[in-house]
């Protein structure tokens, strides 16, 4: 196995110098590629969790209503007030009046 | 022989210095309820100790007490590094400051090998005290970032300091366990010893 450069070694472990392959730049090469592997995982997953936040928060912010809605028609009770349904022809645009009123879509959304 | 004593010896000195200035500092922002150093030795008395046993770590190992001193001093003021200090720079700077004055001082490598050891054990403290931290409001890295974060960046610096310096890595985590032991046991002396209200 031929020694890649004795300025790695010098650089991270001058201690090493000299050594054999296995003991100084192999093992070297294999802590510094730990080291970058786990950093690539870090900076992956906290930008991936920045972002899978922003987006959870729009689709949860998109999917509320309809499933607020389904299910107080499910219910026969409006979810957020209360509003029982006396009158079924009227009940769903009441929902959706009581919607509006709460103005769910317009809630500041966490960064 | 004596090498080695003398560097455990620099790790423990400095650890308790550490942890006396950061009982003042703790007591001073209010943040304790000052069963501390403060406590058990006044404000004054923990200040000159803190202050001796630096310079008793000095002695010891010049080296390994300067760079961990000032590494712990940069990771210290990472908790909020926007705030302004009273030397009127923001903690963030400072922290770099510190970090630099290790690595021209003593080179990279051991100011690096210093910083993993403060990074590790200021994490696993985080980690360890995080819901008592959440509760009482402190800062805390694991409750600003997360703790997957917090987990992954300790294995990541103590790969960096097990590479760079094992010895300097295991005396320290030692080190400030010892302290920090002692410490509760001192502070849970004093609590049981008061008498009840």
């Amino acid at each position: 196995m031929t020694r890649l450069s004795d300025d790695l070694v010098a650089l991270w472990a001058p201690e090493r110098l000299g050594r054999s392959w296995k003991e100084g730049e192999c093992s070297i090469l294999l802590q510094l590629l730990a080291i970058l592997f786990l950093i690539g995982i870090l900076l992956g997953y906290v930008v991936g969790r920045r972002f899978g936040k922003k987006e959870g928060f729009r689709l949860g912010f998109s999917y509320a209503p309809l499933e607020l809605r389904r299910l107080s028609l499910l219910e026969g009770q409006c979810r957020l007030c209360g509003r029982q349904n006396d009158d079924p022809s009227s009940f769903d645009s009441d929902l959706q009046v009581c919607y509006d009123q709460t103005k769910l879509a317009a809630i500041d959304r966490p960064e | 022989m004596w090498p080695s004593i003398s560097r455990l010896g620099a790790v423990l000195c400095m650890a308790l210095a550490v942890k006396l200035m950061d009982d003042l500092l703790d007591g001073d922002l209010g943040r304790v309820d000052r069963e501390g150093a403060e406590a058990v030795l006044g404000a004054g008395g923990a200040a000159a100790y803190a202050l001796f046993l630096g310079m008793v770590a000095a002695a010891l190992n010049t080296e390994w007490a300067v760079t961990l001193f000032l590494a712990a001093y940069a990771v210290g003021m990472l908790d909020d590094p926007l705030r302004r200090l009273p030397s009127r720079l923001p903690a963030g700077v400072e922290s770099f400051l510190a970090v630099m004055i290790g690595i021209l001082a003593y080179g990279w490598r051991s100011a690096l090998a210093s910083l993993a050891c403060m990074v590790v054990i200021q994490a696993l403290d985080d980690l360890v005290d995080y819901r008592r931290d959440l509760q009482a409001g402190r800062r805390n890295w694991v409750t600003a970032t997360g703790k997957f974060e917090v987990a992954l960046m300790t294995v990541i610096w103590l790969i960096i300091g097990l590479s760079l310096d094992e010895m300097r890595l295991a005396a320290s985590i030692s080190g400030a366990w010892l302290v920090g032991f002692g410490a509760a046991r001192v502070s849970a002396g004093r609590l049981g010893a008061r008498p009840s209200a």
